[in-house]
């Protein structure tokens, strides 16, 4: 069926609008909290809220039959001057950045150069420096940090699901009746009330804030609905009105109204902070009592409720961040990663796939949108048929959805102390974050330590003592992992702090267990999970490149050691000979045991570091292995290495291996040697498949049992790009015929024609399992 | 296990040889010449040496090295005398260009089973298995039959993919209880047009196809669509003739032409004969399937 008129009329416009810039939000948290200077930050950040929601300009688009705007006009960015004030150097070039622009009007710029000032000193980025101590302050100055952490100091944190659930069930009012009755029985003269009070005093001035909102939107409808001369889009105002006078304040009745519950709950997280990947979780299970109670009781049609759901699609296409211009950039693309969790397994551990699994799949396909992004989660009672549709998702070349493997994710949650009928519920964060649900703060993107820096360093020191044994030279890279693990755990404990002092997030606290309990902000660890997840990038780097140097330098004595890591300096610089012998040493994604096992043990050490530390929400850290992008930004920073990979090229993507020859099943298995139960805060294994491995239906099952095998293997995630390279190519020449290509980088999907030439470039050399 | 062959490839993740997932091994050495050969480097029984004239640079050092004075040096490129060439490998290692590459190699029967076995777990998820491929695998039938004897002992599925030219009682029947399925290659009906395009009379062929029907091993038909060889009504209805009462047959593969193989000519020094032709496609591809699936009651696809 595909979309309706009215949702490709929507979507045109959509994809032909550019990004901008909205100076309002920072104008109106400016004036909120200069009225308020003396107050508790937390009371402060409430009435901020409040002033935007009151104040900022909202509309309804033509057609448009779920509403809510994040700024003044679709895919434009608000500006959180509170994080950072980053922005104040960008308004000039924001506009003519080759990649990510942002349109920007001068009245807007000379709005928020007017700003700017008042929060020097207050924000979290300066908090969280000053907090910054001794050799960690060091370490983050130099110039050779191979850790990429400054996503969090400048910005808000994000990364969270939260309970959608609670307030299609409970509406607002419910929730601030809840607060209320807190307020009440805190004790002023208790140790921990006042601090309490003005945590649940916050959490009332949101909540009424919220419901505001809402009204706003539905006086609105109703004007717009008094002068709407075509009879039947009256009606939809009318009835868009009525919904936004009763949610999201009221429990929804409807499924039309429990997805603008959802749209406005979703939205005002986005507004509040600045934080990427607010994820909507498990949306097919919380949903479908709505849309099966309305499809049998005939309120709405499945084409409606199909309309219905494209429509909120297109929403998510309509929010924006902008993001500090990528010094190399940790984002490849601009991408809000809201990712959408499909499938598993219910809380009986039966299978949870249902109508709206599917039919999710299907409106993704027919919108061919960036956002939101999708995850299928699999597990031994996932319906083929499912999967099937998955791919045939995928075929489009979207890389959406990744698989996520239950029976690894859960017992991998439970091994953190997690209930069994949460770790079940768990949804996907971001990327390939599994977190619970409506009750954890995982801190999933915190941060990403180049491994193969780290072991460009460590060798950098040996060059002084190259007598050195293999094993000698492992024990001093795990040295520095570690030396370099304890500095990024510094750098983060700094800037949670920070957050903590300066930017409570009462809004978000609303939506989280248990912060309504203890009376407690989300940022001070008033969830019940807190997490904070560092994420090792270059895996297979490293493994390659420990392989190479075993072979070439301790078994066949090619070269010696000193004289390697000279050679690396100049960057092979008239050593190719060398560099093709390198190249030929044993390679980690070949299903061979001398290089994965480099794979499997770097990994093993560095995800037993990480989850020895603790953060100061009272939480552990957790490991991640994945990139996001930052592996292209991470190799331009990066030398030659032992692998034969030359300076400034792109590491490895997640744990997909670089040079792999042997085609996918070799992929998987290489990949597959490590432990992936350690990787609590996520992975996945990246392949991209030429489309002729995907024709018929035939080969569509067979991707779905290498996946199944894949997973009984005990794989953690996998994402599939299903694309041809010369289509690539034809893309970088000619990127105005392709702006609806979208492509898997690491656990996200971004246009193609946005990524920086070198994602590009890589996108495109890597390996193509072709038959 | 003894056995050696000599084989020029081994391929995981193959999804269009065979049910499933299987690992395919393409043996080296083939009794037939067809003139459309898209693996001519599956032709020779021996390891061939590949000359990418492209990124040679003319340097020399491997006329120099050659121990048989094969490699003649000419201001085009280099020209190797394929009859003296006794295939040792050491200019292929002094190149510093990666010019010259050597295709086929030997292996015992052990190590392709160390590698076909590698994917167990994929292939019992996906129903697959390994496919004996070339070259054509009975040109060395001790070799072929050892892979598949181990196979089945390690519980793998096994296909086997050939033009059926091959002795029956030392090659194809001893190794019939071995494989779970016969990917057989129908070239064309007329004796003497099969001896034109490929160097030999479908005689035998024909009488192999008969007698593993006989045997009761299920087959696959697989039938190569060549503009100006077999593409005819009358030649494929003469195909279908050959197979329509057959028992074993459970299905049939129209594989249409490529010129993919193209190059591969160059790089070994020889000439393709089958000349320029298009690649078989659309309209055309579909008539043909539905001639055959009109005249046989079991599926057919393309390939
Ligand atoms: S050694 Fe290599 S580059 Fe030199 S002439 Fe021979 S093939 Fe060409
Ligand atoms: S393989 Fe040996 S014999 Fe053949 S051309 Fe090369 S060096 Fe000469």
């Amino acid at each position: 069926m595909g979309l309706t008129p009215r949702t490709r009329r929507i979507r045109d416009l959509l994809a032909s609008t550019k990004p901008s810039i909205c100076h309002e939000r920072a104008l109106l948290i400016t004036q909120a909290y200069m009225e308020s200077e003396d107050e508790p930050t937390i009371i402060k950040r409430a009435k901020a809220l409040d002033r935007i929601l009151t104040n900022m300009s909202i509309y309804i688009n033509e057609g448009e039959l779920i509403v809510g705007n994040q700024a003044s006009k679709p895919k434009a960015a608000p500006i959180f001057p509170e994080f950072g004030t980053w922005m104040e150097t960008q308004l000039d070039s924001v506009s003519e950045r080759p990649l990510y622009a942002f349109e920007i009007s001068e009245e807007a710029k000379k709005n928020l150069r007017n700003v700017f000032p008042y929060w020097r000193g207050k924000t979290v980025e300066e908090l969280g420096l000053s907090i910054l101590e001794g050799e960690a302050k060091r370490v983050f100055h130099d110039e050779d940090n191979p850790i990429i952490s400054t996503l969090f100091l400048r910005n808000g944190v994000g990364h969270i699901v939260v309970d959608y659930e609670k307030v299609l069930k409970n509406g607002f009012k419910r929730i601030k009746m809840d607060v209320e009755e807190k307020i009440k029985r805190t004790d002023p003269s208790d140790p921990e009330g006042l601090r309490k009070l003005a945590f649940y005093n916050s959490a009332s001035i949101v909540c009424d804030a919220v419901i505001k909102f809402s009204e706003r939107y539905s006086k609105l409808a109703m004007e717009l609905s008094e002068m709407c001369k075509d009879p039947i889009r009256k009606e939809e105002l009318l009835k868009i009105s009525k919904i936004c006078e009763s949610v999201p304040a009221n429990p929804a009745r409807t499924f039309h109204e429990a997805l603008q519950a959802l749209w406005f709950t979703h939205l005002i997280i986005q507004i509040e902070s600045d934080g990427l990947a607010i994820s909507p979780g498990r949306m097919d299970q919380y949903l479908y009592p709505y849309f099966k109670h309305d499809v049998e009781k005939g309120i709405v049609t499945e084409r409606e409720a199909e309309e219905l759901i494209q429509c909120l699609w297109l929403k998510f296409n309509e929010v924006r961040k902008v993001n500090e211009p990528p010094k190399g950039g940790v984002y490849g693309g601009v991408t809000m990663s809201q990712m959408i969790t499909l499938g598993g397994i219910n809380d009986d551990g039966g299978d949870a796939t249902n109508e709206l699994s599917y039919l999710f799949l299907k409106v993704d396909g027919d919108v061919m949108m960036e956002q939101p992004t999708l995850c299928v989660r699999v597990n031994e009672s996932t319906p083929d048929e499912l999967m099937f549709e998955a791919i045939k998702l995928l075929k489009r070349g979207t890389g959406k959805p990744v698989f996520f493997n239950d029976h690894v994710i859960i017992p991998t949650l439970l091994s953190l102390g997690v209930p069994l009928r949460e770790a079940r519920g768990y949804a996907i964060v971001g990327c390939e974050e599994p977190t619970t649900v409506g009750n954890a703060y995982g801190w999933t993107n915190a941060a990403f330590l180049n491994l193969a820096k780290v072991l460009e360093l460590t060798l950098k020191e040996i060059k002084e003592s190259p007598g050195i044994g293999f094993d000698e030279l492992i024990g001093k890279f795990y040295e520095k992992l570690n030396y370099y693990v304890r500095h990024m755990i510094a750098m983060l404990n700094a800037w949670d702090l920070a957050h903590q002092e300066r930017a409570p997030t009462p809004y978000l606290s609303l939506l989280v267990d248990d912060c309504i309990e203890k009376g407690l902000d989300i940022t001070a660890g008033g969830a019940r999970y807190n997490y904070t997840g560092p994420q090792g990038i270059g895996l297979a780097d490293v493994a390659d490149s420990l392989a190479a140097i075993k072979k070439v330098v301790y078994e066949d004595g090619i070269v010696p050691l000193g004289e390697l890591i000279e050679v690396l300096e100049e960057n092979f610089l008239g050593r190719e000979g060398l560099r093709q012998k390198l190249l030929k040493a044993p390679k980690y994604g070949n299903d061979m045991d001398e290089a994965d096992i480099y794979a499997k043990e770097v990994a093993k050490r560095y995800c037993a570091e990480v989850s020895g530390y603790r953060n100061p929400r009272g939480g552990v850290y957790r490991p991640g292995l994945y990139s996001v992008a930052a592996h292209a930004s991470a190799g331009a920073n990066t030398k030659a290495l032992p692998s034969g990979r030359r300076a400034g090229e792109p590491l490895a993507n997640n744990i997909s291996p670089v040079y792999d020859l042997q085609g996918p099943t070799a992929a998987a298995k290489s990949a597959s040697k490590i432990d992936h139960y350690l990787i609590s805060n996520g992975t996945a294994l990246t392949i991209t498949f030429h489309p002729s491995v995907a024709r018929s239906d035939d080969d569509v099952r067979k991707l779905i049992a290498f996946v199944r095998t894949f997973f009984r293997l005990g794989g953690f995630g996998i994402g599939m790009n299903i694309i041809t390279s010369e289509v690539l190519r034809d893309a970088q020449r000619y990127p105005e015929r392709y702006q609806g290509l979208l492509v898997r980088v690491s656990g996200y999907s971004a246009r193609f024609v946005d990524l920086p030439k070198s994602l590009q470039d890589e996108i495109i050399r890597r390996t193509e399992h072709i038959l | 296990m003894k056995a050696r062959g000599v084989i020029f490839n081994i391929q995981r993740y193959c999804v269009h040889d065979g049910p499933g997932i299987r690992t395919v091994i393409f043996l080296k050495g083939c009794p037939l010449r067809c003139i459309w050969c898209s693996n001519p480097e599956g032709q020779n029984p021996f390891p061939e040496v590949l000359y990418y004239e492209d990124r040679c640079k003319r340097c020399f050092i491997c006329v120099a090295i050659c121990p048989k004075r094969a490699i003649e040096a000419r201001d085009e490129g280099l020209v190797i005398n394929r009859q003296r060439c006794d295939s040792c490998g050491k200019c292929v290692e002094s190149c510093p260009n990666g010019a010259l590459e050597m295709v086929g190699e030997v292996k015992n029967a052990e190590e392709v089973l160390e590698v076909a076995g590698r994917d167990v777990k994929f292939y019992r998820d996906s129903g697959g298995g390994i496919t004996l491929s070339g070259g054509e695998p009975l040109y060395q039938p001790d070799f072929s039959m050892e892979i598949m004897r181990g196979a089945k002992r390690m519980g793998i599925d096994t296909a086997i993919e050939t033009c059926g030219h091959a002795p029956w009682e030392e090659a194809v029947k001893p190794l019939l209880p071995y494989a779970d399925l016969i990917l057989y290659d129908l070239k064309h009906s007329d004796p003497e047009a099969h001896k034109r395009y490929t160097g030999e009379s479908n005689e035998l062929i024909l009488k192999n196809l008969k007698l593993i029907d006989a045997y009761g091993r299920r087959m696959i038909i697989s039938i190569p669509l060549v503009p100006t060889v077999n593409m005819s009504k009358g030649v494929i209805d003469g195909i279908v003739r050959l197979i329509s009462d057959l028992k074993s047959v459970e299905g049939v593969v129209l594989r249409p032409y490529h010129a993919f193989g193209v190059p591969k000519y160059r790089l070994l020094g020889r000439n393709y004969q089958l000349g320029c032709v298009n690649p078989v496609e659309g309209e055309e591809l579909l008539y043909y399937k539905e001639l055959i699936s009109d005249a046989l009651n079991v599926p057919v696809k393309i390939a």
